[in-house]
């Protein structure tokens, strides 16, 4: 059930480039204006949830971009307020109370104000809101060897999709609790274009690889797939996000900045998503590992 | 409106051809006879197109057309008729024209110690004659001097070498002209449309230079008898056919072989021939240093075949027809993709006077993807077909005045997407097939009002509807659907019409020396759907249609042709200008393979471009060759793309420089060099970081701001020649090339990366196609 379009540009890529060679070289990149760079999600999990400020930098900045300190973050849902604060220990992180979580169905805006990303003197305030879309229940996941010989194993994934809604879907995975898909563009997403409806068995949703020492799964070992709804604004992010980082080449679009759904895509980057979390589990068997 | 038009042209046709016949035996209406006829090569009987004829050196005169055929009305009297053409032996004959007659002509090609590489096939004073401007024609010999890429010299690369002709981007043989995208250019195979003429890795095009005989690039100055297409015109021809004895010739060489076998059905009356080429790309593969893609196969063919047959002195039967096919597979994953075309057609003398030609022409373009994801399977096919006529008139007032009218009709027919996928769920969809008529029909004349004079004027209309089954979306002005409605089979539920006029004139200065200009407006209503600046052979066509507006461009050239040292050295200037409007591009990250709403990420503006072109020719007898620079700039303004500024084209080359030269040391070795600069393509880098879920990603400014680093490349070649003794019916000749000689790596593009052991840190990779490529191929011919 992976993003069908991914598998085009990549058999393209693959076809041309897979002759071509890349080497190391030095380019000088012009600058621009701050802006305000936001990595903000709400979920369903009780927990404190999590608003990051920085100020975006250089392109060769190299390093973490320096935090946006001393803002006024605040969550809405349209009848409590939830204050985000910062931690002394961690600047330009915002919590909620550890108690929060978000619900399925609400709009949730996030608020910033009491930032001076053009540091004029004046302050800003900044805004975005986000649905937080439900999710089915799934039914199970398995683990099976990959008939394919570019990676080692599959993640199968059975659910029903509901017919009534445009579903747009996003996988992540936990080995032992640990999280395997720690950056962005190693999630899975997807639409429902072409499941509407239907009950997904045997769908493969994720791929490991032995060589990947954290994918190397073991007998007895956990495998958690958390299964969200997301809206589709964050869909189409996550999609761009992937474009923008990976398989750039001649073949594929124009390089564009991403979208984002704050107020003012000239002063703002980066996106507020809130989604549901539903997670399902299987134990690892070794009849189902590759032998050595 | 539409109607009266045709019903114009249908009486139009109708009445010229009852006046001609009214006239067979009598001098005409002017008090002139005609001599008309064939020109065509003495040793295979192949018809020579632009072979010149004059009567008395008096400035009369004419060519031959496409088929090879002339007419020339003088008034009675005694005439000595000199033909010519460029590589043969001129021939003269003198004729009493008392009454009409018919002089079919075989000329002898000239020794082969006087090979030339020459762009004109004419001799190079008509180079400042010709009202046309704007025009390359390339013979093939022409063709074979160039350093070949793996052995053999492809059609497309060659003319990638003229003026005002930029590649696209390497690994590729889609090219742009004058500020037109890759989609601009109508390429026609024996009047055929070819939607994609390159093959994987763009060292190859779908034409196999054994069995074309012409080609012939309009760079602008487009004739009113073609339309569809902004930008240029590649019209290739393909052989007829050996019709004297049978013949052929080929290659065998590390990457591709080609044999082409033709010869007489009925000696001097009909004659076919038969070409094919595969590649065996595949074999160097297992050599990658990439483990993944050593077990693929990667290959294509051609295949060219053609039959004609004359009838009579009055009719001409000709069947083309060309397919092949590029082929991928991986272990997981398969693409084929390719072209067909079919072409059956009739040339009719109305009268000596009045040549006709009807085509009945078939064309298609497909795909089919095939993946195996774990444990499901993808199948994903495209599909594209035209089915067309066209009737073209010639008529022959006198030497200085002609005409040309027609009607062209095409039924496109579209369907953009099937998609199939099999696992424990099967799923069927497809993007809804789309179906359209584009015709034309022109009027033009020429006129050479007096002996330093000429010019040409005339206007072609077009007409391009809509016909159901069709699905229209209405957008609002986010590009949203608000409404859809469905119109059923055969309904025209939509038209475009516009008038075309193309104009051009020469004025000789000098006698080595002329000014030329043109003005042609043209309109095209299919495009590609490419987000990239070449395209790829996955890129789907659509129409124009309630959403989609036909686009338009006003060209207008001006040029100086001027001819040194007894017409050793021709040398042109061009400048051109052009604006476009109703120009397409994409909304940011736009979505477009498989996209069941592609109208959704378009976005519409105007383009604007101009430029200089410069050519010197040597058409020298042991040094040969040419040296061009163009000077190009194109931008567009599109409201929703780049903030609704204006931004460089992807095309966009300031300075490009092409070099090419042959040398024949003896009768048996020759050398050549070609060498290629070209300023870098625009590109969109970025200005900054944001960071989101631990990955860096940028954040951009304008749009083609910054420039790829400037292209350049030698590649040589050497052609050994086996001894030629008396008698002996099988030539062979080895030829040694190298491509990219000093090894550029030329950048092909660039992206960023990010370091393993640090996330935060990020550096740039530049991606580089082909490095030093040799190859040795063996061509022979019997």
């Amino acid at each position: 059930m992976k993003a069908f379009k991914q598998l085009y540009t990549f058999l393209i890529f693959f076809a041309v480039v897979g002759v071509s060679c890349t080497e190391k070289m030095d380019i000088s990149l012009d600058s621009t204006y701050t802006h305000l760079v936001v990595d903000a999600e709400i979920t369903t999990d009780t927990m404190a949830h999590c608003v990051h400020l920085a100020n975006s930098a250089d392109y060769f900045y190299n390093k973490e971009l320096s935090p946006v300190t001393g803002a006024d973050v605040k969550v809405a849902d349209g009848t409590d307020t939830i204050d985000f604060t910062e931690k002394s220990e961690t600047p330009g992180y915002y919590y909620s109370p550890s108690d929060f979580y978000g619900i399925a169905g609400k709009t949730y805006t996030l608020l910033i104000n009491n930032v001076d990303i053009n540091a004029d003197g004046e302050t800003e305030k900044y805004c975005a809101t986000s649905y937080l879309p439900p999710v089915a229940t799934p039914d199970s996941i398995n683990v099976l060897k990959a008939k394919v010989s570019y990676f080692d194993y599959e993640i199968m994934f059975y659910g029903q999709d509901p017919a009534d809604t445009h579903d747009y879907y996003m996988f992540k995975l936990r080995r032992n609790n640990v999280m395997l898909t720690d950056t962005l563009t190693e999630a899975i997403y997807s639409d429902d274009e072409m499941y509407n409806g239907l009950y997904l068995s045997n769908i493969s949703v994720y791929s490991l690889y032995k060589s990947k020492q954290d994918e190397n799964i073991e007998a007895g070992d956990t495998l958690t797939l958390e299964f969200s709804g997301i809206t589709k604004g964050y869909f189409k992010f996550l999609d761009e996000l992937r474009a923008e980082t990976q398989g750039s080449s001649p073949m594929g679009g124009q390089s564009a900045n991403l979208s984002t759904n704050f107020n003012d895509a000239s002063m703002v980057s980066g996106f507020f998503t809130a989604y549901s979390i539903k997670r399902v589990s299987h134990i690892v068997r070794a009849s189902e590992l590759i032998n050595n | 409106m539409k109607k009266n038009v045709i019903l114009i042209f249908i009486a139009f046709l109708t009445l010229f051809p009852a006046i001609n016949k009214a006239n067979g035996e009598n001098p005409n209406a002017t008090g002139r006879f005609t001599v008309s006829g064939y020109v065509k090569d003495a040793a295979n009987g192949e018809s020579l197109i632009g072979a010149n004829i004059s009567a008395d050196n008096n400035g009369t005169g004419t060519s031959t057309n496409q088929y090879g055929f002339y007419s020339l009305s003088l008034k009675p009297g005694k005439y000595t008729i000199v033909y010519s053409y460029m590589g043969y032996v001129t021939l003269k004959k003198t004729i009493d024209l008392s009454n009409n007659i018919t002089q079919n002509i075989e000329l002898n090609a000239e020794e082969q110690t006087l090979q030339e590489v020459t762009i004109t096939a004419e001799k190079p004073i008509q180079n400042v004659k010709q009202t046309e401007m704007s025009v390359s024609k390339m013979n093939m010999k022409t063709i074979k001097k160039i350093p070949a890429l793996m052995g053999e010299v492809d059609l497309i690369k060659a003319i990638q070498l003229l003026p005002g002709v930029i590649p696209a981007a390497e690994g590729t043989s889609a090219f742009c002209v004058r500020g037109g995208s890759a989609d601009q250019n109508l390429i026609l195979l024996d009047d055929a449309t070819v939607y994609n003429a390159s093959h994987l890795m763009g060292f190859f095009s779908v034409f196999n230079n054994d069995a074309i005989k012409d080609l012939k690039l309009y760079k602008g100055d487009i004739p009113p008898m073609y339309g569809g297409r902004l930008a240029s015109l590649l019209d290739v021809n393909m052989k007829d056919g050996n019709n004297k004895k049978f013949s052929g010739t080929g290659g065998l060489g590390l990457i591709s072989s080609r044999l082409t076998l033709e010869g007489p059905i009925i000696k001097d009356k009909s004659s076919f021939i038969a070409s094919g080429r595969r590649t065996y790309a595949d074999l160097f593969l297992p050599l990658s240093s990439n483990e993944d893609i050593r077990h693929n196969k990667l290959y294509f063919y051609d295949i060219n075949l053609k039959i004609n047959h004359q009838f009579n002195d009055n009719n001409r039967l000709y069947l083309s027809a060309y397919f092949g096919s590029d082929v991928f597979k991986a272990s997981y994953a398969s693409m084929i993709f390719g072209n067909g075309t079919f072409t059956m057609r009739w040339n009719h003398l109305f009268s000596q006077k009045l040549f006709s030609n009807l085509s009945l022409i078939y064309s298609k373009y497909d795909y089919e993807l095939k993946m195996e994801d774990g444990s499901t399977d993808f199948v994903w096919k495209y599909n594209m077909q035209d089915y067309s006529l066209k009737y073209d008139f010639t008529f022959y007032f006198t030497p200085s005045f002609s005409a040309k009218y027609g009607i062209q009709t095409i039924f496109h027919k579209l369907e953009p997407g099937n998609f199939d996928s099999y696992g424990e769920n099967e799923i069927h969809t497809s993007i809804p097939t789309t179906s359209s008529i584009e015709s034309g029909a022109y009027l033009s004349f020429e006129n050479d009002i007096t002996n330093k004079f000429s010019v040409k004027y005339g206007v072609r209309y077009s007409l391009f509807q809509n016909i159901g089954t069709g699905t229209v979306y209405t957008l609002d002005d986010s590009y949203e659907i608000t409404d859809t409605t469905k119109y059923p089979s055969g309904k025209i539920f939509n038209h475009y019409q516009n008038l075309e006029p193309r104009l051009g004139f020469k004025y000789e200065t000098g006698n080595t020396s002329s000014v030329k200009g043109s003005y042609s407006r043209t309109v095209q209503y299919m495009q590609m759907a490419s987000t990239s600046a070449a395209g790829t052979p996955l890129d789907m066509w659509y129409t124009a249609s309630p959403n989609v507006k036909p686009q338009l461009s006003d060209l207008g050239s001006l040029g100086y042709f001027r001819n040194f040292f007894n017409d050793q050295l021709e040398t042109s200037l061009e400048i051109y200008y052009k604006e476009m409007k109703n120009v397409i591009d994409f909304k940011d990250h736009a979505s477009t393979y498989g996209n069941m709403h592609l109208e959704t990420e378009l976005r519409f503006g105007d383009a604007k471009s101009y430029g200089i072109e410069m050519m010197a020719q040597l058409p020298l007898n042991k040094l040969n060759g040419w040296l061009s620079y163009t000077y190009s700039h194109t931008e567009r303004k599109i409201e929703a793309v780049n903030n609704g500024k204006e931004y460089l084209a992807p095309y966009d080359k300031p300075n490009t420089v092409n070099l090419v030269v042959n040398y024949d040391i003896n009768k048996r070795v020759s050398i050549g060099a070609t060498f290629v600069y070209s300023t870098g393509a625009p590109i969109t880098l970025p200005t900054g970081r944001g960071e989101i879920g631990n990955v860096i990603y940028p954040i951009y400014t304008d749009r083609n701001t910054y420039r790829l680093p400037d292209y350049n490349r030698l590649d040589l070649s050497l052609t050994l020649k086996g001894k030629d003794k008396p008698g002996r019916f099988w030539h062979g000749e080895w030829n040694f090339s190298v491509y990219n000689a000093y090894a550029r790596k030329n950048v092909w593009y660039i992206r960023f990366v990010t370091d393993s052991q640090n996330p935060n840190v990020t550096y740039a990779e530049k991606i580089y196609l082909f490095s030093l490529i040799p190859s040795v191929t063996y061509n022979f011919k019997f």
